[in-house]
C-alpha cells in the first residue's frame, strides 16, 4: 500500500493506493501514529485508489479512529468504492466513521467546526 | 476448468500472493468485478484465520487454496494445519462496532453463498470451503454447517 501524503490548513490528508488488509492495516497505524505524535490531529483518508478492504483492513482503522478520538483529534474518509462501501455497510461500519462522498465535501466538513 | 492449487507458507507476505494468484484466476475466467471482489474477500477472510488462528504464523505450516471455476458456481477451499477449533468459532462472540476484529467469518457468511466449515481429512486442520453463485444475487441461500 502506498501513502501520499499532503497538508491544507491543519489537516492532513493521505491517499491510499492499494489493498488495506493484514500486511498494510499495521503500515497504515504506524503512519497514523507518528502523526498524531507530530500533534496531527486531523486526518483524512482519501480512499479513492483502495482497491480491496478486507476486515483486517478495517480493524485497523477502527483502531486508528479509536486511537485519533483519544488524542481528540477527528478523521475522515472519502471516495470509498462501491465494493468498500458495502462493507461498511455490512460490518454497520459507516455508521462509526466520518465518510464522505468527495474529499472536497470532506474537507468542507472541518471548517464547520471549531478546532481545537 | 480444472481444480487449481495454491500452496503457501504461513507467513504475513503470503496473503498479498495469494490476493494476486486468485485474482489473476478469477480475471482469465472473465468472472465481473463485484463477484470477483466478493469472492475476493471471502478468500481473504478465510486465508487470514488460517494464518493467525489456524497455523498461527508457523511458517512450517501450509496453506492452501483450491479453487474451481465451473459454469455455474466458483467454488474456493483454504485449508490449514493447525487444531482445527471448531468449538471456539461456533461460541465467537459477535464482533461489536468498535471491535477491531472478530469480522472476518460474518463476511465470508455474508459473501459466500454456500459455507462449510470442517477437519480437512488431508491436514487435520481447518477447511473452509465456500461455493459462490455466479448468478448469485437470483438464487441467494446462504447457509453455514459444522461439520464433526
Amino acid at each position: 500500500m502506498e501513502f501520499d501524503k499532503r497538508e491544507q490548513g491543519n489537516i492532513t490528508i493521505i491517499s491510499l493506493t492499494g489493498r488495506l488488509d493484514l500486511s498494510n492495516g499495521g503500515k497504515l497505524k504506524e503512519e497514523i501514529k507518528s502523526l498524531l505524535t507530530s500533534e496531527k490531529l486531523y486526518i483524512h483518508l482519501n480512499m479513492n485508489n483502495v482497491e480491496f478492504v478486507n476486515s483486517s483492513g478495517l480493524g485497523a482503522l477502527v483502531s486508528i479512529m479509536k486511537e485519533v478520538r483519544l488524542q481528540k483529534g477527528r478523521l475522515t474518509l472519502s471516495d470509498l468504492a462501491d465494493y468498500v462501501q458495502e462493507i461498511f455497510d455490512i460490518t454497520q461500519l459507516s455508521h462509526i466513521f466520518e465518510i464522505f462522498a468527495t474529499e472536497k465535501e470532506a474537507l468542507s466538513s472541518y471548517e464547520m467546526v471549531p478546532s481545537n | 476448468m480444472g481444480e487449481i492449487k495454491f500452496i503457501y507458507e504461513s507467513v504475513l507476505e503470503s496473503e498479498g500472493r495469494a490476493y494476486a494468484d486468485v485474482k489473476k484466476i478469477l480475471q482469465e475466467n472473465g468472472i465481473p468485478a463485484k463477484a470477483m471482489y466478493h469472492i475476493m474477500l471471502a478468500i481473504s477472510e478465510a486465508f487470514t484465520n488460517a494464518l493467525i488462528h489456524g497455523n498461527n504464523y508457523d511458517s512450517a505450516k501450509k496453506i492452501e487454496i483450491r479453487l474451481n471455476v465451473n459454469p455455474d458456481t466458483i467454488s474456493a477451499d483454504v485449508i490449514d494445519e493447525g487444531l482445527c477449533d471448531l468449538k471456539a468459532l461456533k461460541n465467537r462472540k459477535p464482533s461489536i462496532s468498535t471491535d477491531e476484529g472478530g469480522r472476518g467469518i460474518d463476511l465470508i457468511e455474508k459473501m459466500a453463498d454456500e459455507l462449510e466449515v470442517r477437519k480437512s481429512k488431508d491436514t487435520g486442520g481447518m477447511q473452509v470451503s465456500m461455493k459462490f453463485y455466479r448468478d448469485k444475487y437470483e438464487n441467494k441461500k446462504g447457509h453455514f454447517v459444522y461439520r464433526r
